[in-house]
């Protein structure tokens, strides 16, 4: 069992707060995130628990036992590093067996582990070459090769993938996900890449100045941001400002957002966190527009088209409605010209109101 | 060949240096070696200077000194490179390992030997050391203390060069301490997290990491160290017993004292040699090797 | 304070005393003006061997001809420097590579045996005993340090400034002055002050070829103490006035010029 707990966690350099997290939890076997703009604690946080930082205050907690003031080389948890840091003076078999010597493991013990762990990153024949030799992709292999054979309780990826090209690091992604699942070993993977974090986590901590902004799965995370740096952080967004004038069913949420040019939005809100004449921001995202069609009433809205991109498999329309700018993608089907206008749906069922305004900033 | 407008610049620029070097260095040079055969360069210095092999043949006699104070020569320097450069590695691991705070306030002291004139930091030594000085009366009063030695050693002027080895140690020291501390500073932080996050104790990453990955820094300061303490005057000539003596010290007696001319060009012949291969050793090992290694 | 501190002190502490530990003598011996064998520290303290040694005319002279020399050996070290740098700076050619190794010859060679060699040369054309004979004996050392810290000034000005230059009508010689001058000047100096420090320091060339002629205040020091030892103090009030100047050089240049000579900094 590895379940990992992070207690009333700071950690504070000179006068900015690194890491400021009062309660964390990380479930046995799971696949955690640590998503988050540079600077916003989440390499602080998986230096903590792998004790290679000290936390100012607070309690490193595994399966329930104190671990803040384990030394780093004795929690038995693995890291994948952003540079890999491989030993470039030790061969592929020595960097992998590395702390497998280190805990005194028999050589013939030592040349099974390393040859399965091998084998399961596609690394055979690499075993004599130096790090040099190989290419990122092997590089990046080797490096969790290394941490898995030693067989940790838990697994800390620090970014591993930003230094691979795009195309190598969405297939490794996967193969990541794969691995953890099918070895079971809690891991926590940091990362500033949303579409990274959403394919390999189970779930994420969203993260900003040292502290927890957001914690959910991914789909909470995208459908239901708590504010607007998630909403933000998370996919293609644009916002419209408005006021929330009408509450039309307060069992269900459904509410009317005027804007100051005219414009009458509907949709649905937590009346929880919202109240009646309320500023408020709406998060429109492109899928949350269509180009109108005859069976739609509500929330249809004249659009002036600004640009067009092609992309390939479709296009992707910047409009205004109103003074308010947003995005929305179509097949190629439809060709509209800039400065024409159309008239496009928001669909209110998707719509996310969040208390916030953008100047609040 | 066309001289372009480039290689008379280039020329002209380097030529002072050129003469500069042939004058004060190749002009030496050629006569030691020939003084050492005996053949006058410019001037007879004595009436004994002619043609001859006798020089070298005294040089490699047993019965004469030169051997014993080049084997003399050697062993100090040795010993004090070892134990300089030994405290150096350890120390630079110290601080980069630990990198204290206190450090920061406090290491300028470190210019302080490579600044002080080696004159005046061999006499300083030598207060130190003579039966009143400081550093005498403490390690005096704890070996009669312990019991091992009945009557106050004499730790300068001596005939075992401990003198010697204090004075160079003190400089040597904080040359291999710079040297290593910038070696140990160039291995990449991630590659020590990485061997403790694998469980390696801070011995483990000493030599796993720090070591290997310094391995010709380590080198290099060790010859550095060696041959400038093998070429140094000043510290031996005034820590110095009166014998065994530092090779050069001897040349120094044999010149000025006793106006034996061609034994001591044939001692400068022999350590031309011995510092010439030693620099080149260093030349060609250093630079390009050190800073890869700790990449 | 827990053990980790405790011990970083102790270390640092040791290591400090030892290093400082002949500095603080010096200044012992040289401030004291009555000091009895039987005791353990100088009972008075004041000013009178820097007086007694400044009395003599010989030590006056070895203080010009060591002040004098110094800055006289960085011009000249300076004046060859500059071009040679320049040149192996900013061209890599055989020659160049060869040059730069050449130059570090006299870092390997004993100054004893370059004393030696040079004094049938010297005696030859008089010039033994001679103030401006003794000039290039100071420079010898100086140069490898001095060329080294020039051309790695040069070294860091990227070629294509100076093709940008000429290509926008500079002649070579306002190419120096307007492009290269401000950008290396920290280079030169540091050399320079390397080799003004390197004379100061220089003892063993001083004392074969110079002495007793000319005695600079290394050679002066030395005979004070050359005897039977028996009067450090003097030799301590003289050297204060080379250590000084040494150890604030050092500091200016690492506190001015940011040039980092130790460490940890």
């Amino acid at each position: 069992m590895a379940r990992l707990t992070l207690e009333k966690i700071k950690k504070i350099y000179g006068k900015t707060v690194a890491a400021d997290i009062p309660y964390l939890e990380i479930k046995d076997k799971e696949f955690f995130g640590l998503l988050g703009p540079s600077g916003c604690g989440k390499t602080t946080t998986l230096r903590i628990i792998a004790g290679l930082t000290k936390p100012d205050e607070g309690r490193v907690l595994l399966d329930g036992k104190d671990i803040t003031n384990v030394p780093p080389e004795k929690r038995n948890m693995a890291m994948v590093f952003q540079s890999w840091a491989l030993f470039p003076h030790m061969t592929v078999y020595d960097n992998v067996a590395f702390g497998l010597r280190l805990r005194k493991v028999p050589e013939n013990e030592i040349r099974k582990k390393v040859k399965w762990a091998l084998e399961l990153l596609r690394l055979e024949g690499l075993e004599n070459r130096y790090p040099h030799q190989l290419s990122g992709g092997q590089q990046q292999r080797v490096a969790v090769a290394r941490a898995i054979v030693i067989e940790p309780q838990v697994l800390l990826f620090d970014e591993p993938l930003s230094n691979l090209d795009a195309k190598l690091r969405e297939n490794v992604r996967f193969e990541l996900r794969k691995l953890q699942k099918r070895l079971g070993i809690t891991s926590i993977y940091v990362t500033h890449d949303q579409a990274e974090a959403f394919a390999i986590c189970d779930r994420i901590a969203i993260m900003n100045k040292g502290k927890i902004i957001q914690l959910g799965t991914p789909e909470e995370i995208y459908n239901k941001p708590v504010n607007l740096f998630v909403a933000s952080f998370v996919g293609v967004t644009y916002f419209i400002e408005g006021r929330l004038t009408e509450i039309l069913d307060p069992s269900i949420g459904k509410v009317l957002i005027s804007t100051e040019d005219g414009l009458e939005i509907l949709a649905y809100a937590d009346l929880e966190r919202v109240k009646k004449d309320q500023k408020v921001t709406l998060v429109v995202r492109p899928e949350y527009v269509h180009v109108a069609s005859e069976s739609n009433v509500e929330n249809v809205f004249l659009a002036k088209v600004d640009r067009a991109t092609y992309t390939g498999d479709g296009i992707d329309y910047e409009v205004k409605i109103g003074k308010w700018p947003i995005r929305l993608k179509t097949s190629t089907t439809y060709k509209f010209e800039p400065g024409s206008e159309i008239k496009v749906h928001l669909d209110p069922m998707k719509i996310i109101v969040l208390p916030e305004i953008l100047s609040s900033e | 060949m066309r001289l372009s407008k480039e290689s008379i610049i280039t020329f002209l620029f380097l030529l002072p240096l050129y003469i500069f070097l042939a004058v004060m260095i190749g002009v030496p040079v050629i006569s030691v070696f020939a003084g050492s055969f005996g053949i006058p360069v410019f001037i007879r210095l004595s009436p004994e200077m002619k043609p001859t092999l006798e020089g070298y043949l005294e040089f490699i006699d047993p019965t004469k000194p030169y051997l014993e104070s080049l084997f003399f020569t050697i062993k100090i320097s040795a010993i004090s490179t070892a134990i300089g450069v030994l405290a150096g590695y350890f120390f630079a691991l110290y601080l980069t390992l630990r990198n204290p705070p206190t450090w920061r306030k406090v290491s300028p002291v470190m210019t302080i030997p490579l600044f002080t004139p080696y004159v005046i930091g061999a006499f300083m030594w030598w207060t130190l050391l003579f039966p009143r000085g400081y550093v005498a009366i403490v390690i005096n009063s704890i070996l009669m203390g312990l019991g091992f030695i009945k009557e106050p050693l004499r730790l300068v002027n001596d005939p075992y060069g401990i003198g010697i080895v204090f004075g160079e140690v003190w400089i040597r020291f904080v040359v291999a301490t710079s040297i290593m501390y910038s070696s140990f500073q160039m291995v990449r932080r991630d590659l020590v997290d990485a061997a403790r996050n694998l469980g390696a104790s801070t011995w483990h990453i000493i030599k796993y990491v720090y070591f290997p990955l310094t391995r010709y820094a380590l080198i290099a300061t060790i010859a550095i160290v060696f041959l400038a303490t093998m070429i140094g005057f000043s510290i031996p000539f005034i820590l110095g017993g009166s014998w065994p003596q530092f090779l050069n010290v001897m040349i120094y007696i044999d010149i000025v004292k006793r106006f034996d001319y061609i034994s001591g060009y044939v001692s400068g012949a022999f350590y031309l040699i011995v510092s010439l291969l030693l620099g080149y050793l260093i030349f060609r090992f250093m630079g390009k090797r050190v800073v890869l290694q700790a990449r | 304070m827990d053990k980790q501190r405790l011990l970083d002190i102790l270390v640092i502490g040791i290591v400090v005393v030892y290093i400082v530990l002949p500095l603080f003598v010096l200044f012992e011996y040289a401030f004291a003006e009555v000091w009895y064998a039987y005791q353990l520290f100088p009972s008075k303290l004041g000013i009178k061997w820097f007086s007694w040694v400044l009395k003599h005319h010989d030590t006056r002279v070895a203080f010009l001809y060591s002040y004098t020399l110094a800055p006289l050996t960085m011009i000249a070290t300076l004046a060859i420097c500059i071009p040679a740098g320049y040149v192996l700076g900013t061209r890599r050619t055989r020659l160049t590579a060869f040059t730069e190794n050449l130059v570090n010859l006299p870092m390997a060679l004993p100054a004893i045996v370059i004393g030696i060699g040079l004094l049938p040369l010297y005696t030859k054309l008089g010039l033994l005993n001679n103030y401006w004979a003794l000039l290039p004996c100071h420079m010898i050392g100086a140069i490898p340090y001095t060329l080294r810290s020039v051309t790695a000034a040069f070294i860091q000005i990227p070629k294509d400034l100076e093709d940008a230059a000429r290509n926008l009508g500079a002649t070579r010689l306002q190419v120096i002055r307007k492009i290269y001058i401000p950008l290396v000047w920290r280079g030169i100096l540091v050399g320079g002050i390397f080799a003004f420090s390197w004379s100061l320091n220089e003892f063993v060339l001083t004392l074969l070829l110079g002495f007793p002629g000319v005695k600079t205040l290394p050679v002066a020091i030395y005979e004070y103490v050359g005897g039977y030892y028996l009067t450090p103090q003097p030799a301590a009030a003289l050297s204060i006035f080379i250590v000084i100047p040494s150890i604030l050089i050092a500091l200016l240049l690492e506190k001015y010029l940011q040039i980092s000579l130790r460490m940890g900094g």
